[in-house]
């Protein structure tokens, strides 16, 4: 029997299960929609009002759910248009599969309209791209696609389908499956290293474990949470990290690097052993490479080979599947070593440095996000946009399980937090959304309201609003003279009436002494809710490394 | 610092644009691809990039790990 391009993509799409698709029309894909069009019962379509909030969403459905986020677009605009997204995802490691319409393969290179050359676009920003340019490529192509996001550290890949190849039939036993095992890297984690940094363990007087987005990825928190309570480690996380939050609270000292905490990065600058385990160790962490971690000794554990000696000299590099090294470290007898001391000096620091702000008087962000925690339900996915909205949320919410807080970390795309809520309701109908963005952020991708409102994803929004660009606002603060270029946003929107004209129940937040009443209402509301926080313009994320600065030229406030 | 040459070899499995990336990859480092040799290996699918690479200092080595990122990587050897 002979079947078509597009249905052979259909029923690659159902045979992985793939239940939502983020997915935009155009001339190209008009005959994939025209086959998913008969498979609405098993394939829902969400559709974003703009492809870069679709690209979003679906990153969003990823970073909550752990499964592949699928988008469909035309080519040209719609395939640019996704950019953004997809680099946001390749930075985050979070596995998409992008399929992309192109113009018909004898048109390519002419110029046709809406040609791009998607995958020259794309090549530094997936972790493979595949153009399918006779139909018998096709198969192959989407098998590999599908493996390779989700295989080894996770990314975004992309397939660039001409129009004239969704149309074209193959005779179905001529179709060959893809040789993913090319692609399976393999890990053979190496027990001589796992000893010896067992009997280092056992040795050092002050250990801190790093914990980045790779424990998350690799659904390694609880058995993170068992090794460092069974032997006593301290912890701090990532950015990407969050969601680990312990049982025992004196073994957890928040964030390090540019907002992490005074007593997060007083950890990292008087360890004598770090366990970084599924970390980067990207610029926002390091400070000055060269005074980070002066006395420790470091254990760099990643999937990604290449990661290790990337940007600090590890003393023992691992290459392997965080959850597994754990299994093998938690299958050794509980360390002898006491560290009580250790763990007292920085419960002291984390008592003489808390993190802080002004209660009582003008309305704060963070006083907003600590009502969010007390209302909200532990398990609510919660979901920052960039800039100070999102350090406030990471220093203040206290993320006790995996996949709750989604942020863009590697890119810091502005327009994240509104479509990517989206992604993450739909991904988990039973649980809270809570989208919390600032004002230049949220007008980024603000058209997704709409989308909201089309599918009744009862997402609860926080616009916590400063009539500033806060973050680079901050920035000009404190390093350039306050000469506030192009930061004012003194001219936004009511966002209460936006929200309203489109159909989402809101609500504007003034006074210190509403916020409790109103931040219950959001979390207990049956439907979407938009809050327009107008909060002090004046507020600052602290504390503060300055970038390049080492972890101890921190910043506790505007003195210093 | 002294400029430095070396050998790179990379085993990749062959797909379009791995070219493309490798050259980037030490462009955007810094370093001059001064040339390149593909090489067909016995395995079908599979093929060998010989690359002379120069820099003002010697990280070619070090940077070169980071070729691992690319899922056509099989293997990188220095010379
Ligand atoms: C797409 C994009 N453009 C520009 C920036 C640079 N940038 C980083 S933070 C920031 C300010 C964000 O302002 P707002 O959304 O109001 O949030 P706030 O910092 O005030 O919480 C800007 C402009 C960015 N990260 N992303």
């Amino acid at each position: 029997m002979k079947v078509t391009g597009a249905s052979i993509i259909i029923k690659k799409l159902l045979e992985e299960g793939v239940e939502y698709i983020f997915g935009y029309p155009g001339g190209s894909v008009i005959p994939l929609f025209d086959e998913l069009y008969n498979f609405t019962d098993r394939i829902k379509l969400i559709q974003p009002r703009h492809e870069q909030g679709g690209t979003h969403a679906a990153d969003g459905y990823a970073r909550s759910t752990g499964k592949t986020g699928v988008v469909v677009v035309t080519s040209g605009p719609g395939a640019t248009n996704t950019v953004t997204g997809i680099a946001t995802a390749y930075m985050d490691s979070v596995p998409l599969v992008i399929i992309t319409g192109q113009v018909p393969v004898s048109m390519m290179g002419s110029d046709a309209f809406q040609e791009v050359d998607t995958t020259a676009i794309t090549l530094p920003i997936t972790k493979a791209n595949f153009l399918i340019k006779d139909i018998k490529e096709l198969t192959p192509a989407l098998d590999l696609a599908f493996h390779i996001a989700k295989s080894g550290r996770p990314g975004p890949v992309l397939i660039d389908i001409p129009s004239d190849i969704q149309k074209a039939l193959i005779d179905e036993r001529k179709i060959v499956k893809g040789d993913i095992k090319n692609y399976s890297p393999r890990h053979d984690i190496d027990d001589e290293k796992i000893n010896k940094v067992y009997n280092m363990l056992s040795e050092s007087k002050k250990p801190l474990i790093i914990s980045g987005g790779g424990i998350i990825i690799s659904e390694a928190t609880e058995i993170l949470k068992r090794f460092m309570e069974k032997n006593n480690i301290p912890v701090i996380t990532t950015l990407m990290g969050k969601g680990i939050y312990p049982s025992r609270e004196e073994l957890y000292f928040d964030g390090l690097g540019m907002h992490g905490t005074y007593y997060g990065n007083y950890a990292v600058q008087n360890s004598d052993l770090i366990l970084a385990l599924g970390v980067r160790f990207s610029d926002r962490i390091l400070g000055n490479v060269e005074k980070f971690a002066p006395f420790a000794k470091i254990v760099h554990v990643d999937i990604d080979r290449s990661e290790i000696e990337k940007n600090v000299q590890p003393i023992i590099g691992i290459e392997g599947d965080v959850k597994e090294v754990l299994e093998k470290f938690l299958s050794f007898p509980e360390l002898k070593t006491d560290f009580s001391d250790w763990i007292k000096e920085l419960n002291q620091q984390k008592k003489e440095f808390p993190l802080s702000y002004e209660k009582g008087k003008k309305l704060k962000p963070q006083y907003l996000i600590e009502l969010a925690n007390k209302y909200f339900p532990e398990d609510t996915i919660v979901v920052s946009d960039v800039g100070q909205n999102q350090m406030w949320t990471a220093q203040f919410y206290k993320f006790t399980k995996p996949r709750t807080f989604l942020t863009t970390g590697g890119l810091g795309t502005m327009g994240f937090g509104l479509p990517a809520s989206m992604g993450a309701k739909v991904g988990n109908p039973d649980k809270q959304v809570l989208v919390i963005s600032g004002d230049g952020g949220f007008q980024m991708n603000i058209q997704e309201l709409i989308t909201i409102k089309r599918y009744a994803l009862n997402v609860k929004i926080l616009i916590v609003d400063n009539a500033y660009l806060g973050m680079v606002k901050q920035w000009q603060e404190l390093f350039y003279n306050k000469r506030y270029s192009a930061t004012p946003f003194t001219d936004n929107p009511d966002f209460r009436a936006i929200a309203e004209v489109i159909g989402i129940k809101s609500k504007t937040l003034k006074d210190w002494d509403k916020a409790e009443e109103i931040i219950k209402e959001l979390a207990l509301s049956k439907e979407p809710m938009l809050i327009h926080a107008l909060i002090d313009p004046d507020e600052n994320v602290f504390p503060m490394v300055p970038a390049g600065a080492s972890l101890n030229e921190i910043l506790l406030n505007k003195e210093g | 610092m002294n400029k430095t040459k070396r050998i790179v070899n990379v085993l990749v499995h062959d797909r379009p644009n791995v070219l493309v990336k490798l050259i980037s990859f030490f462009e955007k480092r810094g370093f001059r691809v001064e040339n390149i040799n593909l090489i067909k290996t016995d395995k079908p699918g599979i093929s060998k990039y010989n690359m002379i690479i120069s820099g003002e200092d010697n990280n070619i080595g070090k940077s070169s790990k980071q070729l691992y990122k690319f899922v056509e990587t099989i293997d990188v050897n220095l010379l």
